[in-house]
């Protein structure tokens, strides 16, 4: 008597089982990818322009009008930026004590006057590999401002960034100088 | 006749198991998740109170036009202003209490820190007038378990006598 195999179609075949599997980790893999890196900017954006370091930036500014004579504003303005971190540039009212004790008390470690547009100054730093990893991406998370055009330099629009160190992080802040 | 709906129980098993071994992998991660999310509700609140006082010391300090720091002790301080008369302010860090006060010496305002369990205002909290800098700087100092280092802390700085 032939015997007849009866095929029981039932279940799974292994190859749906694995393309189902695949399919699973690919899509929870992109979503790790996209919401991870997310999480460390925040963390790094939390030391960025706060309300402490807007205030530090305050007083480079005032520092910066007071001290700073009219040439360092003209190179400013045809470089793009300028490192104003040297006390001796601060001539003008006797403000180079004054600078010194302003960097002393605030730890300052970088301290830069920027054209109100930060495009030449993003272009600069990003290709110089001088510059800490921190201070880079600080300067590519800025805004370029050039967007309004009402302040430009040739209208006495300037801006302070600075860098300094608090509880052994950096930290930023940034503000807009009139002249 | 034989009913063909429903699933097998090896179906079954297989599905469970590919969702035990999913949730298994991913839940460290969401329980670590949550927990930031406890640490960054607590780091917020901590923000908001810094910011606060911040802004209504730094307002007198910038506006007020700082000329004198009379520094009773590391906690307690007097500013004298002058703009637009001559005005006197009081600071008192209050470590025991976890209460920042400040304001004009017959309006004192106490501004208590978040009640939140084992955030405390650190005694290393301090007023300084920095006498070689002619600067003051008041350092505010929080301490909680799970801040990074198991503390927080911001700096008030100004110049004392700053020519405009």
């Amino acid at each position: 008597m032939r015997k007849t195999k009866i095929v029981n179609q039932k279940g799974f075949l292994l190859v749906e089982t694995l393309i189902v599997s695949v399919f699973i980790m690919g899509i929870f893999s992109l979503l790790f990818t996209n919401i991870v890196p997310l999480i460390g900017e925040y963390e790094r954006y939390k030391n960025y322009n706060t309300v402490e370091a807007t205030y530090i930036a305050h007083w480079a500014r005032m520092i910066a009008l007071k001290g700073l004579p009219t040439d360092i504003y003209t190179k400013t303005a045809s470089i793009g930026y300028i490192d104003i971190s040297d006390c001796n540039l601060y001539q003008e009212n006797n403000s180079s004590t004054i600078c010194q004790n302003f960097k002393d008390v605030n730890n300052i470690t970088k301290l830069y006057l920027t054209t109100y547009n930060t495009v030449e100054f993003k272009k600069y730093i990003k290709d110089n590999n001088s510059f800490s990893r921190d201070f880079k991406e600080y300067i590519d998370y800025l805004p370029t401002y050039s967007k309004n055009t009402n302040k430009t330099s040739s209208k006495g629009y300037y801006r302070v960034i600075i860098e300094y160190k608090a509880n052994n992080t950096n930290k930023y802040g940034t503000m807009e100088v009139a002249l | 006749m034989i009913n063909k709906k429903g699933m097998t129980s090896i179906e079954l098993l297989v599905s469970f198991i590919i969702v035990s071994i999913i949730v298994v992998s991913i839940f460290n991660s969401i329980m670590s998740y949550r927990n930031k999310e406890k640490v960054e509700e607590i780091y917020n609140e901590v923000d908001s109170y810094s910011n606060n006082i911040q802004k209504t010391i730094q307002d007198d300090l910038i506006m007020g036009h700082l000329i004198n720091v009379n520094v009773i002790n590391k906690d307690e301080t007097i500013l004298t202003f002058d703009n637009p008369s001559n005005y006197e302010t009081k600071l008192i860090l209050n470590s025991k209490e976890g209460i920042i006060s400040y304001g004009k010496t017959d309006n004192i305002i106490d501004y208590t820190i978040p009640k939140i369990a084992d955030l405390t205002l650190s005694t290393k909290s301090k007023i300084e007038y920095l006498l070689d800098k002619n600067y003051l700087k008041i350092e505010i100092i929080f301490n909680h378990p799970n801040f990074t280092n198991k503390t927080y802390s911001f700096i008030i700085t100004c110049p004392i006598n700053y020519i405009y």
